[in-house]
């Protein structure tokens, strides 16, 4: 609990602990710093993966001024910010981060929002009504992880699992979601967990997570079936005896209900005009939970109503003054049970921004000294969080990602796959699904007018998904396109080059562990055509003993071979060191990836369809009336690596 | 979100008045095309109440904009929260329908005619669905309802009552042009023309007689005399998509009302003998304006021998020095595009072409 009576009580108090300090002497030296928590809200994010548009600081902003605001990606480089200001942290939500969502959430049964939040770093959430709208055993499965099973069968838009360990699962969530008022009337107990608790240089403060107990009456009975809901002060009030028996003095509410600022401000994101009131002057939902909470309870993130406020020591009321905003603080908050101020505070909806909240606890006693919140927009023109996207992009990956399936062509096959393709490589660094794309890019730039190009090589790390169709699927399987594009989702183009067989040979030399700067093993999956023999034993630069290249037409369908076979490299040595070859890789290799620094001193460079498109078409070859594609046929050349001891 | 129950809301809604004049100033905004400022007003009564009234004018004014990402975003919500009434669904529904997620359109509606059975406009959206592209007409252009763009003479010269769609079309050269099926014209003699987009925004325009390339291809060139917005879209430069690769057509109804256009969607395919003409591997109408899976403008559809689709390479069509302008072999773009983002470039590139003829 906050052991002062006011915040402009906390505040002298806290004064007259620093004057104490300054002093110098014994009381300096037992009198230790109050230790600061940063804890981040945000609540009602709804599934907004991508920004819901533009949001201003107020309404004064004209809206040709008002930035696009939100986006997961966004929301996580903020409240990474955030963090690295204070380690001691937590984020927290007020609910309703699913649920009346979007499409590239909503397809997915917002498997995706829960995977962003886990990247966002979320600890605690409370369940808000929509959390229910799918009824509570979906709310189980979201939080303890597992595939959505749809008659009888994993429903094919569960578990894709872009931002879960691995495709094909689902992670759940990596957060808590609280429902401290939920009750299970089969068990009598609470349906998820009723608070969280973090500890702070050794001082625990404990979140309680509630949804309204109105929520039954806004969602669809089957949602609800089987639970009650509680009364949210009576629940807070309930607990805090058995907080305060571990020792707990901080406590924060997350409530899923609120209220909205009314007349005669400016809707300012850190104002409470009309302290929550309702326009016809009674109290608002919110109001009348804190009116009687235990006095114990020291902070209220609160959510529901979309709207952003901050009523606290913080709050500030901002007027219009000829078109420009006027800020004049306000220390503010809604009276508890025992007539204290407490903050209370909501963050708009859809990821518009977040409440950046520092909190101050005496060390001795762990009671909260002060709370200071700021609602902060999460501003997409911000040069410095877009340059951190930029450092770390695996949230916009994971939307990128998302967006790309929403697409109802992600459904349509593409082509029949006979048999399971592993999901690894064999001991000489060979899998199907390499064969398969680089036969694809093969394709793709045979034909002389696009390249040309006689061999091909995909680096094995580009392959996202080895084994192509989901898990626990039967063969033959109708390959998607949203199946395809799991597997090469990074957007790569193809480039054809010349090398001579001498270069062809360094290339082939450069996949091994300390050649030419490599550092690890990366062996490449080639096209159909070339076969090689590679000795584990042999010393680096020097392991590649045969090569052989047989011209082949992978256009056709099956595979055609057009040539007598050339003998490129025997007993390791170049059989002829100037004949050229056309070959294709992908942008990500002709530049040096993955170590591939041979590449770099290709000739007659030309640039190519994207690795995505090469395959689509490619696998065009293998879809019904045509036969199905099978990697075990003759045609497919198939191995085409031997690793020799 | 709020989910107030619809009847609080109305009762809350009933005791703030300056919440219910700021809703007519904003529809009366939309009415007249200022999407700004109704967006703007729209916003403010949305922050006094959680309802579904103002939600479904901000969608509106966000569509009148060209913000279809933003449109749908919000009206998913605004579906799934005020279930209560029917005109959430039915308006999610209808923008899921013409930006090519049919199956899910019709979940939507399905859903929504459960929670409101009898209601009408609902069943208008379903009776409307029966044919493709769907076209609001009756109910369906009814304010607050509309489904459709409110209409923005961008000259100031609006086409008469007399006025009749007679093709889709697809604007180039900055916004100053527009390429039509010759076929389509070919048909009528027109005394004046119009071209419109699927922001509502009106343009007049008149046969460019200096373009002699274009017949050859199929096409004929109108000038517009005045340039309509481009917004972000981009125009194919270099090589055109490869044969596989994704493609969408937007293309509206035979519908001389203001509409927003439809967008379809599948796999672009292999070239047609040697006349430039690609195969479309999806269902598309003549003059529908083709995208690459980047939402890049490729190309315009026609209907070729025997009325099977067929479409034409954009690099083919447009002026010579621009297609020219910075050529490059590869396509080096970002990944797949959502169809959302897509139809957004499509609605400021599909055009409606219509004439009024003589009597």
């Amino acid at each position: 609990m906050m052991k002062n009576t006011s915040f402009a009580l906390g505040r002298t108090l806290l004064a007259a602990t620093l004057a104490a300090a300054l002093a110098g002497g014994a009381v300096a030296q037992t009198v230790p710093a109050p230790i600061t928590v940063k804890i981040i809200g945000l609540n009602d994010f709804h599934g907004n993966l991508q920004s819901p548009g533009t949001f201003g600081q107020n309404t004064i902003v004209p809206s040709s001024k008002r930035p696009a605001v939100g986006g997961a990606d966004y929301i996580a480089a903020y409240v990474a910010r955030l963090k690295a200001q204070n380690p001691l942290n937590a984020v927290v939500g007020g609910g309703d981060f699913i649920g009346a969502s979007p499409l590239i959430s909503a397809l997915f049964f917002d498997e995706p929002s829960v995977e962003v939040m886990n990247h966002v770093g979320v600890d605690f959430t409370s369940v808000g009504n929509h959390e229910f709208d799918k009824g509570s055993a979906e709310l189980k499965r979201l939080q303890n992880g597992g595939c959505k099973i749809t008659n009888g069968a994993q429903d094919p838009n569960s578990c894709k699992g872009l931002g879960s360990k691995a495709p094909g699962t689902f992670d759940g969530a990596h957060f808590k979601w609280l429902s401290a008022n939920v009750i299970e009337n089969a068990t009598g107990r609470p349906l998820l967990a009723p608070y969280g608790i973090k500890s702070f240089n050794g001082v625990k403060m404990a979140f309680i997570g509630m949804t309204l107990k109105g929520t039954p009456g806004i969602v669809t009975p089957t949602g609800v079936a089987g639970l009650t809901f509680q009364d949210e002060a009576d629940t807070v009030n309930a607990l805090v005896p058995r907080l305060r028996a571990q020792g707990i003095e901080a406590i924060v509410v997350l409530v899923h209900q609120g209220g909205f600022q009314t007349s005669p401000n400016v809707g300012d994101i850190n104002g409470c005009d009309g302290n929550l009131r309702n326009a016809d002057g009674s109290k608002s939902d919110i109001e009348n939970i804190v009116n009687r909470l235990d006095d114990a309870v020291d902070l209220v993130i609160s959510a529901h109503t979309h709207a952003a406020y901050n009523c606290s020591a913080s709050t500030v009321d901002v007027k219009n003054v000829g078109g420009v905003a006027v800020s004049t603080a306000r220390p503010t908050g809604l009276a508890n049970k025992a007539g204290r101020l407490i903050p209370v505070t909501s963050a708009s909806a859809f990821g518009r921004m977040v409440t950046d909240i520092d909190i101050q606890i005496d060390p001795k006693t762990h009671d909260v000294i002060a709370v200071a919140p700021t609602n902060r927009l999460v501003d997409r023109t911000d040069a410095a969080i877009n340059a951190a996207i930029v450092a770390d992009p695996t949230v916009r990956n994971i939307v990128s990602g998302y967006n790309a399936l929403v697409s109802p062509l992600a459904s349509a096959v593409v082509a029949t796959i006979a048999t399971a393709l592993p999901n690894s490589a064999n001991g000489a660094g060979e899998m199907p699904a390499g064969d398969l794309i680089a036969d694809a890019q093969l394709a793709a730039t045979q034909p002389a007018a696009l390249g040309g190009a006689q061999i091909a090589f995909m680096n094995a790390g580009g392959v996202r998904n080895p084994g192509f169709a989901p898990a626990g699927v039967t063969y033959p399987y109708a390959l998607t396109f949203g199946d395809a594009f799991t597997v090469q989702p990074f957007g790569n183009s193809l480039v054809t080059m010349t090398l001579t067989a001498t270069q062809l040979k360094a290339l082939l030399e450069q996949q091994f562990s300390g050649c030419m700067g490599q550092t690890a093993n990366r062996v490449m999956q080639t096209s159909n055509g070339l076969k090689y023999s590679w000795s584990a034993s042999a010393p680096a630069c020097s392991k590649i003993i045969d090569a052989s290249f047989t011209p082949t037409d992978v256009t056709q369908t099956p595979p055609v071979t057009t040539g007598p076979t050339q003998i490129i490299v025997a007993g390791g040595v170049v059989q002829n060191p100037t004949k050229t070859y056309r070959v294709t890789v992908n942008n990500f290799m002709a530049t040096g990836g993955d170590g591939f620094a041979t590449l770099l001193g290709g000739t007659n460079v030309l640039g190519g369809a994207q690795d995505i498109d090469a395959l689509v078409a490619y696998l065009a070859g293998y879809k019904a009336p045509n036969p199905m594609y099978d990697p075990s046929q003759p045609a497919m050349g198939i191995p085409r690596m031997t690793l020799l001891p | 979100m709020a989910a107030h129950p619809h009847g609080d809301e109305a009762a809350a809604a009933a005791r703030m008045p300056q919440r219910v004049a700021l809703l007519q100033r904003a529809q009366a905004e939309l009415e007249r095309g200022d999407a700004t400022q109704a967006l703007d007003d729209f916003e403010r009564a949305a922050m006094m109440l959680h309802a579904g009234d103002a939600e479904l004018g901000l969608i509106r004014a966000a569509m009148q904009d060209g913000q279809y990402r933003r449109a749908l975003a919000f009206c998913a919500h605004t579906a799934g929260e005020h279930t209560d009434d029917a005109e959430g669904g039915a308006l999610y529904a209808w923008l899921l329908r013409i930006g090519g997620q049919d199956a899910l359109a019709r979940q939507v509606l399905a859903d929504a005619r459960t929670h409101a059975p009898g209601d009408a406009l609902a069943g208008a959206v379903e009776t409307a669905f029966a044919v493709t592209p769907p076209i609001a007409a009756g109910l369906l252009l009814q304010p607050p309802h509309r489904m459709a763009p409110w209409p923005v003479a961008f000259d100031g010269a609006s086409p008469p009552a007399s006025a009749r769609f007679v093709s889709n079309g697809v604007l180039v050269d900055a916004g100053a042009s527009a390429l039509v099926p010759l076929r389509a014209l070919e048909r009528v003699t027109p005394a004046r023309l119009w071209v419109r987009n699927g922001l509502g925004q009106t343009v007049a325009a008149e046969l460019d007689r200096d373009d002699a390339g274009s017949a050859g291809l199929g096409l004929v060139r109108l000038k517009l005399h005045a340039a309509l917005p481009l917004g972000a879209s981009r125009e194919a430069e270099g090589r055109p998509p490869f044969a596989g690769s994704p493609g969408y057509s937007m293309q509206f109804g035979e519908t001389s009302a203001p509409a927003w256009p439809m967008m379809t969607q599948g796999f672009l395919g292999r070239p047609v003998g040697d006349t430039g003409a690609r195969k479309v591997g999806f269902a598309s109408t003549s003059g529908a304006a083709v995208f690459d899976a980047h939402g890049v403008l490729v190309g315009i559809t026609l209907a070729g021998a025997n009325d099977a689709a067929t479409w034409t390479p954009l690099p083919a069509v447009v002026p010579a020095q621009q297609a020219a302008s910075g050529a490059s072999p590869a396509r080096s773009l970002p990944g797949l595009e959502a169809p959302d983002e897509i139809y957004e470039v499509g609605l400021r590139r599909a055009l409606q072409v219509l004439v009024d003829t003589p009597r």
